[in-house]
């Protein structure tokens, strides 16, 4: 089976605040297809709630629900 | 064979050398044993991580009494075979009060049947250090969380309040009245734990294989009629024949009954369960009511205490 030949990536982001860590890292999930439907709507969601245009790939990182200061993740 | 397959046996190793650090640094650890694949799996690297020694703590059992009678079958047997020491612990008192999710909603419930029962448990025996079985891809929530997680005085976590955790450097200095869970398995998948567990021939509850199942719908979930007095509160609430409808099903994760659905599904053989999660679209926790509440709904219980 292919998942079985398949190797570790370790994938380290480092930056600011808001410098779009969690961003990178949700698109390149996003790309990968790594992401489940489920997820995706949840976060599609989310963002609509929040009155963003846009998808926000970065919430599939961040479940943070802290008022005022959601959307940061520090990861 | 070990060799051909070096991304599990590297995930292996990582979950070892966390293991021994915590046996090595912390007074009086326990690992939380919920019954699933995932635990399953724990126990097997912990047998691993202390052979030809037995492992040298306890596993706990937080159990809300909704839990599948297959899952209590496995429990005892499973723990018994391997002769490890088992703790159970409940929260008694709302047991008694007939907490139900219906009668209270999930997040109350889990709150005292699990949250509380946990935090009480944790505090009873003193232990200042639990292996949970979560892995980071499982739930947004967890995608941010700490190997090491450390919690306060009343078990909470802060994550705007989180430690570097750099490598394999884990920083296992706690201060007065806090305790730390530690998570062995962050850094795997579903789709591993199932190769791990066809690779170890790791024994797993029986309900995680599909088989012809008479089941009822209700909001989308797939509920074994034999389970069916469970999710439902009240005698009151009836289905009527019409509704049985034999279904092939299996559970891809195991929880409370009135919370966790099955899904259809032709998986007999652990190669197939391999396969099917390997091309499915949708996230493990598809089937179960606690995660859908909210968005952020897993990260409130978190902060609370609960895994």
């Amino acid at each position: 089976m292919a998942t079985r030949e398949k190797s570790l990536l370790r994938f380290v982001t480092t930056g600011s605040v808001d410098d779009g860590k969690s961003t990178l890292i949700g698109r390149l999930l996003f790309e990968t297809k790594s992401i489940f439907e489920d997820q995706y709507a949840a976060v599609e969601k989310t963002s609509t709630k929040r009155g963003q245009d846009e998808v926000d790939l970065s919430l599939l990182l961040d479940g943070l629900n802290l008022p005022g200061i959601a959307g940061d993740s520090e990861v | 064979m070990p060799y051909s397959l070096p991304y599990l046996k590297q995930l292996e190793s990582e979950s070892i050398h966390i293991m021994r650090e915590v046996v090595a640094e912390f007074k009086n650890p326990v690992m939380l044993y919920s019954v699933g694949k995932d635990s399953s799996v724990m126990v097997r690297l912990a047998q691993k991580a202390f052979y030809p020694g037995k492992f040298p703590f306890p596993l706990m059992h937080i159990d809300t009494g909704y839990k599948f009678p297959e899952m209590y079958e496995f429990r005892d047997k499973f723990c018994n075979e391997i002769g490890a020491t088992l703790i159970i612990e409940s929260n008694e008192e709302w047991r008694a009060k007939g907490c139900h999710p219906l009668k209270l909603g999930t997040d109350k419930c889990c709150g005292y049947l699990k949250t509380q029962a946990l935090l009480d448990a944790l505090k009873k025996h003193d232990f200042d250090a639990a292996f949970g079985g979560a892995r980071r891809e499982e739930e947004k929530s967890r995608a941010k969380e700490r190997v090491f997680s450390i919690r306060d005085q009343f078990g909470q976590w802060d994550p705007k309040n989180q430690r570097p955790e750099l490598w394999n450097l884990y920083n296992s200095q706690l201060n007065e009245g806090q305790s730390v869970r530690v998570f062995p398995l962050s850094n795997w998948t579903e789709v591993d734990i199932w190769n791990y567990i066809q690779l170890e021939r790791i024994p797993v509850v029986p309900i995680y294989f599909a088989q012809e199942r008479e089941v009822i719908e209700r909001n989308g979930m797939l509920i074994p009629v034999s389970a069916f007095s469970t999710v439902q509160d009240s005698n009151d609430e009836k289905y009527s024949s019409e509704e049985i409808r034999k279904v092939k099903c299996r559970f891809r994760s195991l929880g409370c009954i009135p919370c966790t659905g099955a899904i259809p599904s032709e998986a007999v053989s652990l190669e197939d369960i391999i396969v099917e999660v390997i091309n499915t679209r949708k996230s493990e926790r598809e089937n179960r009511v606690i995660d859908l509440g909210s968005d952020a709904a897993m990260e409130d219980k978190k902060k609370e205490g609960y895994f």
